[in-house]
């Protein structure tokens, strides 16, 4: 936790300091991939991979382009508005999904995300459909704090779940769901709000990442990486704390775009991939696993 | 007749969909995981495929049967990786499969170039028309050799001694190695079976559609789906969810028209799973 | 807890470090291509057209006194990385230009950097109209939508005279727009849309798209999608009794793999090209074999099609340079662009002028069908090589 907090603190930091415009554009990518990662992450604690994280990811980008761009509200409301969006969608998707475990949860929240793509690409009178958005109101100059003041808010939630029963009992319904509700602790309210919790996280995150690009289509938006991307990063940095999937995004998207993309323009997805099989074959913990000396470990979160 | 030719050709397509997840779903039976790079591997078998056919004048199906032996070998490393991979979770062993797609996908397009490809074959073009239908027999022969070869994977698992002991690893690897199970060994031989059926869809694959490095993904996504749908170890279940997918997708098209496809299909398996209650790794924790 | 922080520590060292490259006396241009990804193969085909045209100009001096710098960037198909790549080379690496762009989900963020720097972007094969309709003043482009509009819905309307319509699109922001544009201009052209469908690339199985088409009724199909989509629907579409007068492919069908692999079931198939060798603007057959000898000996192929959409964009930029830069000093992105506005050139893709919003003054794509394994152009007038065959389509029972 006190990591997380650390990292916080670093983000919050770099997204004050007069970067040059590429290098603050970075950021603020590498911001909104952690808060994604994060946000992942909080549902996992309850024993959920989730395999369809675009989707909120997705309807929280068009939420946000929509009413930037056709309602012409501020970015800054937008952005709250596509968090609320993606929650909203997360009811849907976590009444379908919820009930449902291992693999079979995986796979209903990736078919939801194929959904609400092949959704956002027909319904052509609100979305724009397959032509896609285009010159949408750019993300503010301090875009880079709502990847940190997200990752702040997400680190907070934990806080609250470490010291209150929620944490306890979602440990206990990932560990074993049937023993848990055997003792009395409601499982799926909690997943619930979990799951909207995490979803409207996600949503912030692509949110954001409507107004950083300034374009939008069904196809990217919805994009099978944007579900992918946070379960390698959460794995890469480690899932034992909230801390290593914020490093893993961030340590992942640096890596490659300071080091691999400028000198191997060509082979930088295969250093890229060697990258992530090398920390999964060396550390069993992931990043976070340096960090920690034998015997020093904590539990999870 | 348009409306019967749409539901034989989604049959056809259909069983091909089940080979094309039969090494999937073995996989992902004695590795506990989903291979996201699955379809690297059919990709794999693909390119095999055609380098046979360009320079030996290989058909389809020995294509499929030599790349079908060939990605069988990948069993020995898959299995080394999977053995270097400690506390092996769920998690952990899935970000592997995830680095081995990037991987393959990138070395495929430093040695094959990005260039779309197709297993040409004369015979392709020969038209049947039984009750004014026209089939294919290209996409027939993919038809016929993916259900062969789930038959024949089918009565592996049923009917022999190897074939229920690799079934009964794939359903509880613990309770198979108490009852002498070689656990190990039943774990090889499901990577080599699911590493050669990849292999064998390779070819096959390259016959039905164009071939380029980076169309892997959602072959994966098709396998994944079929899998969960169809159930682990059963390679009937395979083969019918692959029918009941191939015909959907079929008729949807032809009666409601391409642009709602994928949100039918995946609509259509929402509401399929709300039936299934209990994960296929009950008991195991998730990291 | 501090050495949780070290590899945090590690990203921001690495940021810190990463600064700009020494100077050096050249000028540099970035690229940002997909090399990787989805369209590997149309990014590395517009790749090679532009550092082809780069590598010929620093041989021959023609870039204005100092050699020319390619700064290559992948874009992996993903919008925030084509957003980072241009970011990179416009911000930090100090391009004076910036050139590639196949699909307009890539192109648009490029062009919202380019013109934040007020750093010229000559994007190589984007259509979106919305683009040019911002009032940008850094963002031009060698081809349009009206090329194809006018292409394919000329010949239908002045050749073919169709009964009827089929429009099948990839469910792209490109071509689900011409569709839009096609069917606007054939509804006031009196042909009728008889069907509209729209698919995800890389559909394995046509027969149930193409029961639609019968039962439709349509003698026309017009197939937005494509190179890989063409291939496996007119495979499938040689199957069958449709009753069938023409096949028209706008995208891709001039790539000869479709000749290739399809042999002779490609005979009598229609497609759209700018160029490609031997079909080349007319007045400029010599430069036009002089770029298909010089990218085979460099590449070790024939040229692909899209290859000339890089050249020519590369061409336009570098004369520019020469037009705006003394010797000295590489030019202001400011100077860039009035030059860039005043470039006129003819090249083997036609004449490449651009207007005040960047769309090409000219951007012609002519009509051509497969003929006894060659390309034939068949329309424009003007342009054609040979009459179109009609009804074009032989099926499976016909032979």
């Amino acid at each position: 936790m006190r990591g997380g907090w650390a990292l916080f603190g670093c983000a919050l930091a770099a997204s004050a300091l007069p970067w040059s415009p590429y290098h603050r554009s970075l950021l603020t990518t590498g911001l909104l991939l952690a808060l994604l990662t994060a946000s992942w992450h909080l549902l996992a604690l309850g024993g959920r991979l989730s395999f369809g994280h675009a989707a909120f990811f997705g309807v929280g980008a068009y939420a946000s382009a929509l009413l930037a761009s056709r309602a012409g509200l501020s970015v800054w409301v937008a952005l709250l508005g596509g968090a609320l969006a993606a929650a909203a969608a997360a009811i849907p998707v976590g009444a379908l999904s919820l009930h449902l475990r291992g693999p079979y949860f995986s796979l209903a929240t990736l078919a939801a995300a194929e959904v609400l793509r092949i959704l956002a690409a027909n319904w052509t009178s609100l979305t724009g459909g397959t032509w896609g958005l285009v010159g949408l109101p750019p993300l503010p100059p301090q875009g880079a704090l709502v990847g940190a003041g997200g990752i702040g808010a997400l680190l907070l939630v934990h806080t609250l779940l470490a010291r209150s029963r929620w944490g306890v009992a979602l440990a206990a319904i990932r560990q074993q769901q049937e023993r848990a509700e055997a003792l009395g602790v409601p499982s799926r309210p909690l997943l619930f709000a979990t799951l909207l919790t995490s979803a409207a996280f996600a949503g912030l995150s692509g949110a954001a990442y409507a107004h950083h690009v300034r374009s939008l289509e069904p196809a990217t938006a919805f994009s099978l990486l944007f579900s992918i991307l946070p379960l390698i990063m959460a794995l890469f940095g480690g899932t034992s704390s909230p801390a290593g999937p914020l490093l893993g995004a961030g340590v992942l998207y640096f890596l490659d775009e300071l080091l691999l993309q400028p000198r191997f323009p060509a082979g930088h997805q295969l250093l890229y991939a060697g990258a992530i099989l090398l920390v999964l074959l060396g550390l069993p913990e992931g990043l976070v696993g340096i960090a920690r000396r034998r015997g020093g470990g904590r539990g999870a979160s | 007749m348009p409306l019967l030719e749409a539901l034989l050709a989604g049959t056809a397509q259909g069983l091909f969909y089940g080979l094309l997840a039969a090494g999937f779903a073995i996989t992902f039976g004695v590795a506990r995981t989903f291979n996201l790079a699955h379809g690297e591997l059919v990709l794999l078998g693909a390119y095999a495929g055609l380098w046979l056919n360009a320079s030996l004048g290989a058909g389809p199906l020995t294509a499929a049967a030599v790349a079908g032996l060939a990605l069988a070998l990948w069993a020995w490393p898959a299995q080394a990786l999977l053995s270097r991979i400690t506390p092996a979770s769920e998690l952990r062993v899935l970000t592997l499969t995830f680095g081995l797609s990037l991987l393959l996908q990138n070395l495929m397009l430093l040695s094959f170039s990005a260039d779309y490809r197709f297993l040409d074959w004369e015979r392709a073009e020969v038209v049947w028309r039984p009750l004014g239908v026209s089939l294919g027999a290209g996409r027939l022969t993919a038809a016929a050799a993916g259900a062969g070869l789930l038959l024949v994977l089918h009565l592996f698992l049923q009917r022999t001694r190897p074939g229920r002991a690799l079934r009964a690893t794939c359903q509880d690897a613990r309770a198979a190695g108490l009852m002498g199970i070689p656990v190990e060994r039943m774990q090889l031989l499901g990577l080599a079976l699911g590493g050669g059926l990849a292999g064998a869809a390779g070819p096959l694959l390259a016959t039905l559609q164009y071939v380029s490095p980076t169309v892997g993904p959602p072959l994966t996504v098709i396998a994944l789906t079929l899998t969960i749908a169809g159930g682990v170890g059963r390679a009937d279940g395979l083969a019918l969810a692959g029918v009941l997918f191939g015909i959907v997708e079929s008729l949807v098209v032809a009666l409601a028209g391409p642009a709602w496809r994928e949100a039918w299909l995946f609509g259509a398996l929402l509401l399929l799973l709300q039936g299934r209650r209990t994960g296929l790794l009950r008991g195991r924790r998730a990291s | 807890m501090p050495r949780a922080l070290s590899p945090i520590l590690l990203a921001l060292i690495l940021l810190l470090v990463d600064r700009a490259a020494a100077a050096s006396p050249e000028v540099p241009i970035g690229a940002v291509n997909s090399l990787t990804g989805a369209f590997a193969a149309q990014g590395t085909a517009i790749h090679r057209g532009i550092l082809l045209a780069v590598e010929e100009a620093n041989a021959a001096g023609r870039s204005g006194g100092r050699p020319v710098r390619l700064l290559v960037q992948d874009d992996e198909g993903r919008p925030e990385r084509a957003l980072a790549a241009a970011e990179r080379l416009a911000g930090r690496d100090g391009a004076v230009a910036l050139i590639g762009g196949y699909v307009d989900s890539l192109v648009g963020p490029i062009s919202e950097v380019a013109e934040r720097y007020r750093t010229p972007y000559v994007a190589t094969a984007s259509l979106d109209e919305r683009l040019t309709h911002r009032g940008y003043r850094f963002f031009f482009r060698v081809s349009s939508l009206d090329g194809y509009v006018q292409a394919t819905v000329g010949f239908l309307r002045e050749v073919v005279h169709p009964l009827g319509v089929a429009l099948l699109s990839a469910n792209t922001p490109g071509a689900s727009q011409l569709a839009h544009r096609q069917k606007e201009a054939l509804d006031a052209a009196g042909v009728p849309v008889l069907l509209d469908d729209r698919f995800t690339p890389g559909l394995r199985d046509f027969v149930p798209l193409l029961t639609r088409v019968q039962a439709a009724r349509a003698p026309v199909i017009v197939s937005n999608a494509f190179f890989g989509d063409h291939l496996v629907l007119v495979r499938q579409l040689r199957a069958r009794r449709l009753g069938l007068t023409a096949f028209l492919g706008t995208f891709g069908m001039e790539f000869p793999q479709v000749i290739q692999e399809l042999g002779p079931a490609s005979e009598g198939l229609f497609g759209t090209t700018a160029w490609q060798p031997g079909i080349t603007a007319p007045g400029t057959e010599e430069a036009s074999r002089a770029f298909t000898e010089d990218f085979r000996r460099r590449f070790g192929e024939p040229p692909p099609p899209l290859s000339m959409h890089g050249y020519a964009a590369a061409r336009a930029l570098l004369a520019a340079l020469r037009a705006a830069g003394g010797p000295a000093d590489p030019p202001t992105g400011e100077a860039l662009r009035d030059a860039l506005a005043r470039v006129d050139l003819r090249l083997p893709m036609g004449r490449v002028a651009f207007a005040e919003n960047g769309e090409p003054r000219e951007y012609r794509r002519v009509v051509i069908q497969i003929q006894g394994g060659r390309y034939v152009v068949v329309y424009p007038p003007d342009r054609a090589t040979g009459r179109a065959r009609l009804p074009a389509f032989q099926q499976e029972d016909g032979r």
